[in-house]
Parts: C-alpha cells; sequence; structure tokens
C-alpha cells in the first residue's frame, strides 16, 4: 500500500484493535495482520502518540509472573473513530469519481 | 539470538537517547518477544521474528525527533566521583571567597558605569539650573533697567520713586542712594545718568549671559542624552531554531532517504550543535 495512505490509517487500525477489549501490544499486531503489517517500533510510536492525545490509557498487569501493558481506548479514542467513519464516506465518493467509466478496464 | 543478547545489543545501539526511552522500549520489545514465545514460538525465532537488530534501531533513531537526540547530547554526564567531591569540600575556603570577590567585582564595576552616568546627568541638570538662572537674572535685570526709567520719569515729576511697581530695586541700584537734602532735581538728574548707564551695560551683560548659559545647557543636554543612550545594556536575542524531524520529512518526501548512517552517528557519537 502506498506508504502515505497507510500512515493516516494506522492509528485508527490500532483504535479499531481496542475497541472492544483491552488489548496488549503483540495481540493487537496479530489483530491487524491481515489488514496492515506493522512493525513493532511503528506500533510503539502509534501508542505513545495515541496516549499523548489521550485517545488509550496504559495499566500494567501480571500475566503468568511477568508484568505485561494494555491498552485501553478513551471517549476521545472512540470520537476518532466515528471521524473516521465519516471521512471515509467522502473517500468512498471520490473512489467512485476516479472509477468512473472504468467499466471496460476493470 | 537469546532474547537477553537482542535487548543488550538494542541498549547499546540506543546510547545517546535519554535513558527513560532506552527503558521504555527495552520493555515493549521485551514483552513482544515474551509473548511470541507463550504463543509457542522459541526464544530464537521470537527474536527473529522481530527482525535484525541493526533495522530495529535505525527505525527507532529514524523516528525519535532531532531535538531530541540533540538534547540528550549536550546535557553533561555529571558522575562526580567520591574524590572530587572529597576535593571540593576541601578547597571550600579557598574557591568560594575568590569566586563571591569575582562576582562582586562584576557587581562594582557595573555600579561604576552607573555613577559615571549619573554624574554627566547631574553636570547636566546644573547647568540647566544655571541656565534658567540667567534667564531670570536677565528679565530681573532688564526689568531693574525699565524700573530705572520709570524711577527718572517718576523723579522728574518730583515723586519718591523708590518703590516704583513695588519692587525692592534699592539693593541692586549701581549708584549711591543719596538721601535726605540733595534737591530733587539733582536727585533726579543723578539717577537719570546712573540708571541709563546702568540699564544699557545691564542690559547687555544680563543678555550675553543669558544666551551663552542657555547655549551651553543646551548642548550638554543633547551630549548627555547622547552618552546616557550608549550605556543601555546590549540586549541579548535568543534565537531559536526549529529542527525538522526526520519522520515528517520522509512522509513529505517519501524518496528521500536520509541516510541512516547520519542518524547513528547523531545518536552515538559526537554531535556538533550548529
Amino acid at each position: 500500500m502506498d506508504a502515505q495512505l497507510k500512515r493516516g490509517l494506522l492509528d485508527v487500525c490500532v483504535l479499531a484493535a481496542i475497541k472492544n477489549e483491552d488489548s496488549y501490544g503483540y495481540k493487537i499486531i496479530k489483530d491487524m495482520k491481515p489488514y496492515l503489517e506493522m512493525s513493532e517500533s511503528t506500533l510503539y510510536t502509534i501508542l505513545k502518540r495515541l496516549e499523548t492525545a489521550s485517545m488509550l490509557t496504559v495499566r500494567t498487569a501480571e500475566h503468568d509472573g511477568r508484568l505485561r501493558k494494555y491498552y485501553h481506548i478513551t471517549a476521545a479514542g472512540h470520537r476518532r473513530i466515528e471521524e473516521f467513519k465519516t471521512e471515509w464516506k467522502e473517500v468512498i465518493s471520490i473512489y467512485q469519481f476516479v472509477t468512473k467509466g472504468d467499466g471496460e478496464y476493470a | 539470538m537469546r532474547k537477553q543478547e537482542f535487548l543488550d545489543a538494542l541498549k547499546s545501539g540506543l546510547t545517546g537517547l535519554p535513558q527513560e526511552d532506552i527503558g521504555e522500549r527495552l520493555t515493549f520489545y521485551g514483552e513482544m518477544i515474551d509473548d511470541r514465545m507463550e504463543e509457542g514460538l522459541s526464544e530464537e525465532d521470537a527474536v527473529a521474528a522481530i527482525g535484525p537488530v541493526e533495522q530495529v534501531i535505525n527505525e527507532i533513531v529514524a523516528e525519535t525527533p532531532l531535538t531530541k537526540l540533540v538534547k540528550e547530547r549536550i546535557k553533561p554526564k555529571r558522575r562526580l566521583r567520591a574524590w572530587e567531591i572529597v576535593m571540593l569540600v576541601i578547597g571550600f575556603p579557598l574557591w568560594f571567597p575568590l569566586t563571591v570577590a569575582a562576582l562582586l567585582l562584576v557587581v562594582v564595576f557595573y555600579l561604576v558605569l552607573w555613577v559615571l552616568v549619573i554624574c554627566l546627568w547631574a553636570v547636566e541638570t546644573v547647568l540647566w539650573a544655571a541656565a534658567l538662572f540667567g534667564l531670570v537674572a536677565a528679565v530681573l535685570y532688564t526689568l531693574r533697567g525699565y524700573v530705572c526709567r520709570v524711577r527718572r520719569r517718576a523723579a522728574r515729576c518730583g515723586a519718591d520713586a523708590d518703590r516704583a511697581f513695588g519692587l525692592p530695586v534699592c539693593g541692586l541700584h549701581g549708584g549711591k542712594r543719596r538721601n535726605g537734602e540733595a534737591c530733587k532735581e539733582d536727585r533726579a538728574r543723578n539717577q537719570k545718568n546712573v540708571c541709563r548707564k546702568g540699564e544699557n551695560k545691564m542690559k547687555k551683560g544680563a543678555v550675553i549671559t543669558a544666551v551663552v548659559l542657555i547655549v551651553l545647557g543646551l548642548s550638554l543636554f543633547i551630549g548627555g542624552l547622547a552618552a546616557g543612550g550608549s550605556f543601555q545594556p546590549i540586549e541579548v536575542q535568543e534565537k531559536t531554531y526549529t529542527v525538522t524531524e526526520p519522520s515528517s520529512l520522509r512522509s513529505k518526501c517519501p524518496s528521500t532517504r536520509i541516510s541512516m548512517e547520519f542518524m547513528r552517528s547523531v545518536s552515538s557519537r559526537g554531535f556538533k550543535p550548529v
């Protein structure tokens, strides 16, 4: 995928991964794998950025005798997802414009 | 590569970043490796799945804003050794008074400069006062001449004009005062002559003095202003340099490849701030 496009989608994807239940680092990557490939360092940066923007909170919990960080979405995070859904309606109409009259070649 | 090897390599590769950032990264990657191992991967495979250490280091460094790296570089590592602390304590009676003396010298020097300025202003003020006094004196003298003229007229008319206009001009009169018997005509004549001569001299003298004093006063006032102006402390302007983040650069110009070597050299080796 185009790097620019991908960059805009990563934040929302991570938020979606923790939307329904708290998740941890590796699980987020796994959940996103069918859709977007993400490296650990990229994930780290995104998680840090979302935390600064108060779209998620972090808590450390014990798991199997070691500590693990769990990420929890906030109201701001939910709002961001809603924003994304609205924005993409426009994207869809642009897509339709781009593919207009492509019938023969599609 | 085993987990600890990976983490150690990562730690050494990230020197140049702030300590807390390094700590956070190490926990994060350690967690990732542990999670993969939980899934069933072997330690080697878990580490391998993250990717080569070099690449990870490059990515991290590339994403750290340049300002953070520079700040960390500039911050001196203050680790005072034991003997240094002892030396500082022992030498206290020596370096402390010296430092205080040096500071006081600076303060005194600054004060001396200000005293100079104050002196200039004081001189200038005094001259203004002198000019004003000269003006007042000129006015009074001229007035006295006028009064003399009135006195003459009054004397001609025979009236005693010593108290003309209520001004006590007795003391200022150049001529001797004739009292008692001198005939009014003589008195009037004498007064006339003395007044006339005195009048002209006084007028000329007063005007010249007033003009000279005013000119002096003005020139010194302007000089004082100029001197005072040049004593203003030089204002140090703080310039802020904005540093563009390499990651933002990358998104704007995806085809630009910022040399990884450069990024690494910034973080680990010497960096001379521009």
